[in-house]
């Protein structure tokens, strides 16, 4: 059984459909990505996962229980963690503070301690900047704080939308090879990024979504060598 | 000529009347902060306030610093059901719908109480109601400085829950980025229950400690109401803190051109401050963005 099993799902904004019968898995420990153009619907695919958005028709199963209709907040308490594109930190608020507003499940509170102390080794520089307010952190330092909050959440499945947008290249480095070493402390990752290449290298399974359908899908290698993928995404 | 000794009593008078506008403020600056709604009822809450606790003193015989809790108790109960049964219907309707909602609660409260309680004055005679103190030249009735020292401790209280509690976090949270506060499994919906509580119940213990010194009445909203958005937008839209401070600047106003003027002019030279400010910084005294 997957971890997350998405079936045919359609999902509209008003009367324009966004997805059209989108299936997917995610397996337990892997790194799975969506890759796709922009306005492809990767982003409506990870608001539906999280509750966001309900899908008109379709059904999504997390740990063996049906979740197309539950509230967000009872998704997180379950499990699923969703970094959205843009960081959405609370800029007002502190580090601190962002941290600790990721901390309101009971899932979550129960461990925060730990949790934030293996955040802060893996950032050291939000330990630095704790009592800053979150806007005014730099590009890189706010999608850290964004990515720290996820696994605040202690999540089953750890949904990462664009986490490299925006950021310089020497960043872009450091955010995929964290997205590696999340995975090898046994994180399950969804992944979506405008850097295909990098993002297929990573994944073990991919899915390429075209306006709204998912046209094909499989190991991160062999997308790699597809010849459509490469002349579509990877301008080879 | 007016003396030196008669500006500092006003001044003392206007800070004591002035943390009870905080208050009423500050409820309001809550919900509207966190859910941009401006509940036009506030002012009517805080007369449910004042009236639990005439009940109670009247009935039971409850000392009304007492009935402090009890006041904040029974109008939070009725902020959550009024945010679960109106409120809520609203939340992301047009702005029209939500003036229209809240101006109906306005009508349903305020001659809800008229019909209940009668249209008359009432009082609360306090055994303590005319101690004074006296500092130098300043006396202080004891209704009046308890009014101020409650007042501020329900400020700090609800300052220290905004700071450290996980649910205060979450509030603001809330108020910041609804979507990503959806993210971190805040249940939303039960924020905004708490939001409107606390926000109608703060304005209620205000209505509570009003009720010691002053005349009570079911259209005494409508006054206090109208400060409380002169507070709010002078104190910067859905800013707490700011508020206290305004409530208290709006107090010491009235009191030094009542006596400076004319005390039927009171308002008047409050408001004409207020529009100053406004044309000076839009924004409000301590409001640093627009929402």
């Amino acid at each position: 059984m997957s971890l997350l099993d998405v079936r045919n799902v359609d999902v509209f904004y008003g009367d324009a459909q966004a997805l059209w019968g989108v299936s997917f898995q995610v397996e337990k420990g892997t790194i799975t990505s969506i890759v796709g153009a922009n306005g492809a619907g990767k982003t409506t695919i990870m608001k539906t996962i999280s509750g966001l958005l309900i899908p008109k028709s379709g059904t999504i199963t997390f740990e063996g229980r049906d979740i197309t209709r539950e509230e967000p907040h009872k998704r997180v308490e379950m499990g699923i963690a969703h970094v959205p594109e843009g960081r959405q930190l609370f800029p007002r608020l502190t580090v601190m503070e962002n941290l600790r507003a990721a901390a309101y499940t009971r899932r979550a509170r129960e461990k925060f301690q730990d949790t934030l102390e293996e955040v802060f080794n893996l950032f050291p520089i939000l330990r630095e900047r704790r009592n800053q307010l979150a806007g005014t952190l730099s590009g890189g330092e706010q999608q850290m704080l964004a990515i720290a909050r996820g696994l605040i959440l202690r999540p089953e499945i750890l949904m990462l939308d664009e986490p490299s947008l925006g950021l310089a290249p020497k960043l872009v480095i450091m955010i995929l090879n964290l997205v590696r070493k999340l995975k090898e402390e046994g994180y399950t990752i969804l992944l979506v990024e405008q850097n295909v290449y990098q993002a297929l290298k990573l994944s073990d399974k991919a899915y390429v979504l075209e306006t709204g359908r998912i046209v094909k899908s499989g190991t991160g290698e062999e997308l790699l060598r597809d010849e459509d993928v490469k002349r579509a995404y990877l301008g080879l | 000529m007016v003396g030196l000794d008669y500006v500092a009593n006003a001044v003392v008078s206007g800070i004591l009347i002035g943390s009870v506008y905080s208050l009423v403020g500050m409820g309001l600056a809550l919900i509207w902060g966190i859910m941009d709604v401006i509940n036009f009822a506030q002012g009517d809450y805080m007369m449910l306030g004042a009236f639990v606790t005439y009940w109670a003193f009247t009935l039971a015989g409850v000392d009304p610093l007492l009935s402090v809790p009890l006041s904040f108790l029974v109008t939070f109960a009725l902020g959550v059901l009024t945010q679960r049964v109106v409120i809520e219907r609203v939340l992301d309707a047009p702005m029209v719908s939500q003036i229209t909602a809240t101006f109906a609660l306005l009508l349903m409260i305020r001659y809800g109480a008229e019909a209940a309680f009668g249209p008359y004055t009432k009082r609360i005679y306090v055994p303590y109601a005319d101690v004074i103190f006296r500092f130098g030249t300043i006396s202080l009735q004891l209704p009046r400085l308890v009014a101020f020292f409650v007042s501020l401790g329900v400020a700090v209280a609800f300052y220290v829950f905004l700071k450290t509690t996980y649910t205060g976090v979450a509030l603001r949270a809330v108020s910041q980025n609804r979507m990503a506060a959806y993210l971190m499994g805040i249940n939303v919906r039960k924020m905004y229950w708490i939001a409107f509580g606390i926000g109608v119940g703060i304005s209620a213990v205000g209505g509570t400690l009003v009720a010691t010194f002053l005349p009570i009445h079911p259209e005494m909203g409508g006054f206090y109401a109208l400060i409380a958005f002169i507070v709010v937008v002078f104190g910067g839209f859905g800013s707490v803190f700011g508020a206290y401070i305004s409530g208290i600047i709006i107090g010491v106003t009235e009191s030094v051109s009542a006596l400076f003027i004319s005390p039927s002019l009171k308002d008047v030279v409050a408001f004409l401050l207020f529009i100053a400010i406004i044309l000076v910084k839009p924004t409000g005294l301590f409001g640093t963005e627009q929402r």
